[in-house]
């Protein structure tokens, strides 16, 4: 299974999305434009993808870049693993 | 109809009155107990839903279930900012003593996340004879799951760009030097903090636990075990039974959500 598709079922699963929010496109955009997108959601999903894929991300890693969109997300797991 | 009753009690305790969930079964000759051992902050609160559920269908099975609230969380007595580790383990013997004065002679621990950390601390430090550990998700790495929880305050300089940026491993110094941090509206204690950090589970004796169910939840299109658990099991060795379950992770999702399934098999291999 591609990494796009793991990440949009991390992002799902993570925010309960449902019906047309649980539609995930490349260019969906995250931070900002979901309600459930809190600090609480970040820490989440950084750590869902971290125990998934099997690396670590430091703290001046997390920035906002990489919550805009499914694909900045899926780009910055790209270069991780 | 429900073969068990649910009852809201406090216990009494040398820090303040300790609240919890009694579910017990109704023909009330049940000989075997399971005490509950919550999740840590939020996490906690968004697992309350899942815990009644399977305290619940346990009740039903002919086991009587005890949800602790622990000191400072919870409807228990106590502030969380002054909330100790070392309080929180002897929450535990108060229970368990709780527990056996009622006639119970087995008792079993369930621990979710963090609480599961909490339950080996309290077995190795009380040389406790404990039928079952049930583990759901347990948190084996006190450290890592300190940072994770620290990553919260980073997260939110992310969102508000008017937070100051800072580092976890500078928290964390301030949290071994003594001084308390908060992080989502929780004031970690420094003594609650450190020796969390600090167990060591390779160090603990499981002898006096007869057997040890760990469940864990996975996203992953693939069954993918967390190394540290892997780690444990070969620890703790043939007396270990693991399920993976693929679902979400109920004691962080957004909304408060559950896990049919988990259920349906915790039900099943404690019997």
């Amino acid at each position: 299974m591609s990494i796009s598709t793991e990440v949009k079922g991390v992002l799902i699963s993570v925010l309960q999305l449902k019906g047309d929010n649980a539609v995930l496109l490349d260019d969906t955009p995250l931070l900002g434009a979901f309600p459930e997108f809190d600090s609480m959601a970040v820490v989440s999903i950084l750590t869902a993808l971290e125990e998934m894929f099997g690396f670590f991300v430091e703290d001046d890693e997390i920035d906002a870049q990489i919550f805009e969109t499914v694909s900045c997300l899926v780009k910055f797991i790209e270069q991780k693993i | 109809m429900l073969k068990h009753k649910i009852t809201p009690l406090f216990i009494s305790s040398d820090f303040g009155a300790l609240f919890a969930m009694y579910y017990a079964p109704i023909a009330s000759n049940a000989s075997q107990c399971i005490l509950h051992i919550p999740a840590f902050a939020e996490e906690m609160n968004k697992s309350r839903h899942m815990v009644a559920i399977q305290a619940q269908a346990w009740a039903e099975q002919g086991y009587s279930v005890l949800v602790l609230d622990l000191w400072g969380t919870g409807d228990s007595h106590g502030d969380f900012s002054a909330a100790t580790w070392d309080i929180w383990l002897k929450n535990i013997d108060t229970a368990i003593t709780w527990l056996q004065d009622k006639g119970y002679q087995s008792i079993s621990l369930w621990g979710l996340r963090s609480g599961v950390l909490l339950a080996i601390e309290y077995i190795g430090k009380y040389n406790a004879h404990i039928d079952r550990l049930i583990c759901w998700q347990p948190v084996l790495n006190g450290e890592q799951f300190i940072m994770q929880f620290l990553r919260l305050r980073i997260a939110t300089a992310i969102i508000d760009k008017k937070k100051p940026q800072e580092q976890t491993s500078d928290l964390k110094k301030q949290l071994i030097d003594g001084q308390s941090v908060e992080v989502a509206g929780y004031c970690l204690n420094p003594e609650l903090v450190v020796p969390m950090v600090s167990v060591e589970i390779e160090e603990i004796n499981f002898d006096n636990v007869k057997q040890i169910h760990i469940f864990e939840l996975t996203l992953g299109s693939e069954e993918q075990v967390r190394y540290t658990t892997t780690q444990w099991i070969k620890q703790i060795g043939t007396n270990a039974s693991l399920d993976i379950i693929n679902g979400c992770s109920f004691w962080a999702t957004q909304e408060i959500s559950e896990s049919v399934e988990l259920i349906a098999l915790s039900s099943k291999r404690v019997t």
